[in-house]
């Protein structure tokens, strides 16, 4: 064992007194070592910081408490110069007040997003089964893994059910959050119930559990427990339970829950087949169980499926069942069929170091100014040392300086992120709370945060300040910053500014793309389209009428019936359709239309012909192809080739379509069919004639009230479905244009902070140079020039990093902008605009100053 | 001369009862014990160092530990003047309960 380790606890040293220091040094090593054998260098590493940390806290309290007095007269000189330099105390506190508003808003969303799903007691148990992309799984496969894996302690499976009927007496409303679910659910999730036996809750065939917001909407005061509800206007729910409101940091959200094995009987779904997959299976590990137990075990019970189907398993298959953490899904889940749109870890990764960055710029300014007022606080330090003051003393009065500062800021930007949370919650989209009672923790770390800001941009001018010799700063030549502070000033304001305009020239990138993606043309026409969703049976069952009907209007010209919209074509089939034997089976995404859909949506067939009524062979089975699917078969000639829908259903190919974008922009255009089956279309879509909209609504909605009183009427505009899709991007827009605005101004503060300080500095000279001549205007290029040679520097620092972050943001998306020199050009034009209208101010009030007034003073 | 703070008075009765003996971790154990407390590890360091600045408390070394290669133990006791001042601080502290009328906890 090594006894002596000085350069090792560097730090630990300073903070004892030298009489004990070695004793220390030695028990602290010897404590280290064991805790670094019994349990791992890193629990060692973390209790010695730990405890560092602590007796740095304790020498600091200290060196307060020893003398009171002193303390007292620390805050009242830290005050005092605070008052004095009104400028740059308010520069001060407004940076640090921004930056610390921005960390806490980003804190609070940060922290709530990092919360998702936690709240169940068993959380760290609970996974879901996923495969490949995709949520869902057979429903055969819950049971069978709880019987047959030892590691499984408990299965349950979920199934969505939205734009369900539900009717009390007379009143009908649309619930979009029914879920099907075994009684399980219960016993994995915490649900706490308000009302009812859990236990028992979903054990009759007819149970319905309720939220407690659903059960109020339906039932107001009375008590829920024992009333019916009716579900699409035929089946009888008794209400047997009611359950806490699940909370928003939950990715599943549901409002009513009723037993999963009446769906299957009353639909006559086979809850032993295989094929299809659409419930969500929920798994409840046992405490000791290695997920990797049960990932392992899928592959067997996937193979003893396909055998006991009669299908071969092909050598070395490998593909699938998989678990994932349920704490994991909110940030790391990016599949299809999810509940709720998930969030992305990468995102909040970003705008934490977003907020990181922006504090940090603040942290600079408050830098940058103090070792600015070295000059006349050089005077100060040079006083107190003559008249006794240690080295240490000065240090804790300048930290106490920044510390008061920042508790300044920090009671100020409390309020400011409280009034500004409305807004940041509209902008997230989410409901954070400001509740520091509620969430200590959340709130002592920004106090800690804030704390640590203020140490942190207090301790280099505070040493350096403290530095001075007496003898020198009380001489009266002494002008205050030496060239190596000057030079850490300069580059930190670069530093600021790099950041800044990597925020800006990101901001113009994304707004580039979404430029892009809204002006793209998609291949469908977007404009005067209505579409009605077709959830009642008795509207399904009347299409033909209610279509003549409406065609019968001169402002109505064309109506189709389609099961996706042209935007988001999501259905696929992964038979093997393109013939060729060898390889996986590409995937096929499919739409199933009426006639009209084609000629409504403007999407052109380049080879053969649309769907037509004039031959009668296409109602027993017609096909259209996109460019892309005849591309990837190698046909030759698609027409009049055979082809089969998923169901089985056979058929012509009659026409290709040219491809069109059936997805967002993310995607790549994938092979894609249309079958022609109007019967089984989910929308309506009204190509109108705008003279008199509403009037126009109004007569669809009698048209469907004909057939369908009880079930509300609904319809949306088809261009707004669009404007929809790329919310994301629009959010991303937003929150880089906020961020990089903060940015902007705190970079800003912090230079026209030290365009005061240089102009004070060299006024002298300033003065020299007018007597002898110099324009104003020469003069105040002469203190600008200096800046914005800085500021140039940044964006060299700063374009490669910023195309750099935007390049990988871009890869994203299947059809993208390249990023150009505009953005950049642009952000690096606005950070010298800016940079320049900062510092000019102040370089044209030297420039325009009587050089009486400087030169008198010697 | 100032009083000891409470902190450095525990610290010196610790070094006193180990009578020669007394080290880091003994130190803190007594201490530990005697109020119920955890300390942070290095704690006790600072009254400590302290106490040696005064001169009421001396580090010697210890003969090494009877293993192969042991180390030499930091060992603490008293000075002379160490002594005194525990003197002054019992005297102190009987005086000022000398007269304190019963106390009776009313619970």
């Amino acid at each position: 064992m090594n006894r002596n380790q000085p350069s090792r606890h560097r730090i630990l040293g300073r903070l004892v007194s030298p009489a004990v220091r070695q004793a220390v040094i030695e028990d602290f090593e010897e404590q280290r070592q064991y805790l670094a054998e019994r349990e791992g260098r890193l629990a060692a590493a973390g209790w010695y910081w730990f405890q560092v940390a602590g007796l740095a806290g304790e020498r600091l309290r200290s060196a307060f408490t020893a003398s009171p007095g002193m303390l007292a007269n620390y805050l009242r000189v830290a005050v005092r110069s605070l008052r004095k330099n009104k400028v740059h105390s308010l520069l001060n506190v407004i940076g640090l007040t921004t930056g610390l508003a921005t960390f806490i808003l980003i804190a609070l969303y940060v922290q709530f997003e990092l919360s998702f799903d936690r709240y169940h007691a068993q959380a760290d148990r609970i996974y879901r089964v996923v495969r490949d992309e995709y949520c869902f799984s057979p429903p055969p496969l819950g049971p069978r893994v709880r019987d047959q894996f030892p590691a499984v302690a408990s299965a349950a499976r979920v199934m969505r059910d939205s734009d369900v009927l539900v009717s009390r007496g007379d009143r009908h409303i649309i619930e979009q959050e029914l879920y099907w679910a075994d009684p399980a659910v219960l016993d994995i999730f915490t649900i706490p119930f308000r009302q009812g036996d859990p236990r028992r809750a979903l054990a009759t065939p007819d149970a319905l559990v309720l939220s407690e917001s659903t059960a109020r909407k339906y039932f107001g005061g009375e008590n829920p427990l024992g009333q019916s509800l009716t579900l699409f206007d035929r089946q009888k729910f008794v209400v047997t339970g009611v359950f806490a409101d699940m909370p928003a940091n939950s990715h599943l959200h549901m409002g009513m829950m009723a037993p999963l094995d009446t769906w299957f009987r009353s639909t006559g779904s086979d809850s032993a087949a295989w094929s299809s997959n659409y419930v969500y299976t929920y798994l409840l590990l046992r405490p000791d169980a290695d997920p990797q137990a049960v990932q392992d075990g899928f592959l067997d019970m996937e193979k003893e499926v396909m055998t006991g189907l009669g299908a071969d398993v092909p050598p070395g298959y490998e593909r699938t069942y998989g678990i994932q953490p349920i704490t994991e899904i909110h940030l790391h889940s990016h599949r299809q069929q999810e509940v709720s749109p998930n969030n992305d870890m990468a995102y909040i990764l970003l705008i934490s170091a977003i907020a990181v960055l922006v504090l940090l710029i603040a942290c600079v300014n408050y830098m940058n100014l103090a070792t600015a007022r070295s000059l006349p606080r050089s005077r100060e330090v040079g006083l107190r040392k003559v008249v006794g003051a240690r080295r240490g003393q000065l240090v804790a009065q300048f930290l106490g300086e920044s510390v008061t500062i920042i508790l300044l800021a920090l009671g100020l930007s409390l309020v400011v992120a409280w009034l500004a949370l409305p807004w940041f919650n509209t902008l997230v989209e989410r409901e954070l709370r400001f509740d520091p009672t509620a969430n200590p923790l959340l709130f002592g770390g920004i106090l800690l945060v804030s704390l640590l800001t203020g140490l942190l941009a207090g301790i280099y001018p505070a040493f350096f300040l403290s530095g001075f010799r007496p003898a020198a700063v009380l001489n009266r030549t002494f002008t205050g910053g030496s060239r190596p502070a000057s030079r850490t000033r300069n580059i930190l304001v670069l530093a600021q500014f790099a950041v800044t305009i990597v925020l800006i020239s990101s901001t113009f990138v994304v707004r580039d793309q979404l430029h892009f993606m809204r002006q793209a043309d998609l291949g469908y026409s977007q404009e005067q389209i209505v579409v009605l969703p077709i959830r009642d049976r008795a509207i399904r069952q009347n299409l033909d009428s209610i279509r003549t009907e409406l065609l019968r209007r001169t402002d109505i010209t064309a109506v189709a019936l389609s099961d996706s919209l042209p935007n988001s074509i999501t259905n696929f089939t992964r038979r093997d359709w393109t013939g060729k034997s060898e390889g996986e089976p590409v995937p096929i995404y499919y739409n199933t239309t009426g006639y009209d859909f084609v000629d409504l949506f403007d999407i052109e067939v380049v080879r053969g012909r649309n769907f037509s009524r004039e031959f009668p062979a296409d109602a027993a089975g017609a096909f259209l192809v996109n460019e892309t699917a005849v591309r990837t078969a190698g046909w030759d000639d698609p027409l009049e080739r055979e082809f089969v829908h998923w169901r089985g259903d056979r058929g012509k190919i009659v026409g290709v379509v040219k491809d069109f974008h059936f997805q967002s922009l993310h995607q790549p255009i994938a092979p894609l069919y249309i079958f022609l089956d109007p019967g089984t279309a989910s929308h309506l879509s009204v190509k109108i004639r705008s003279t008199d909209v509403s009037a126009t609504l109004a007569a669809i909605e009698k048209e469907f009230r004909r057939f369908s009183p009880n079930w509300p009427f609904e319809y949306t505009f088809f261009d707004e479905t669009f404007a929809r899709a790329y919310q994301d991007e629009q959010r991303l827009e937003t929150v880089f244009g906020v961020f990089a605005g903060l940015a902007v101004v705190i970079a800003a503060l912090g230079l026209f902070g030290l365009a005061v300080f240089s102009a004070e500095q060299r006024s002298r000279e300033m003065g020299i140079r007018k007597v002898l001549g110099a324009s104003p205007v020469g003069i105040a290029l002469l203190l600008s020039r200096e800046f914005l040679a800085w500021v140039l520097v940044a964006n060299v620092i700063a374009w490669p990093a910023a195309w750099f972050l935007m390049d990988r943001w871009l890869d994203a998306y299947a059809y993208r902008v390249e990023p150009g020199a505009a953005p950049f050009a642009a952000s690096a034009l606005l950070a010298v605009v800016i940079a320049a209208l900062t510092v000019s101010v102040q370089a044209l009030r030297a420039a325009m100053a009587n050089p009486v007034d400087s030169l008198r003073r010697q | 001369m100032r009083l000891l703070s409470r902190k450095e008075e525990m610290i010196l009765l610790a070094v006193w009862k180990g009578q020669g003996q007394a080290y880091g971790v003994s130190i803190r154990a007594y201490i530990e014990r005697m109020t119920g407390q955890k300390w942070l590890f290095g704690a006790i360091y600072n009254p400590l160092g302290r106490l040696v600045e005064m001169g009421l408390v001396e580090q010697v070394e210890s003969e090494p530990l009877p293993e192969p290669g042991g180390r030499r133990r930091n060992l603490y006791r008293l000075t002379e003047a160490g002594k005194q001042e525990m003197i002054k601080v019992r005297t102190l502290n009987e005086a000022m309960w000398a007269d304190v009328p019963a106390l009776e906890s009313d619970r």
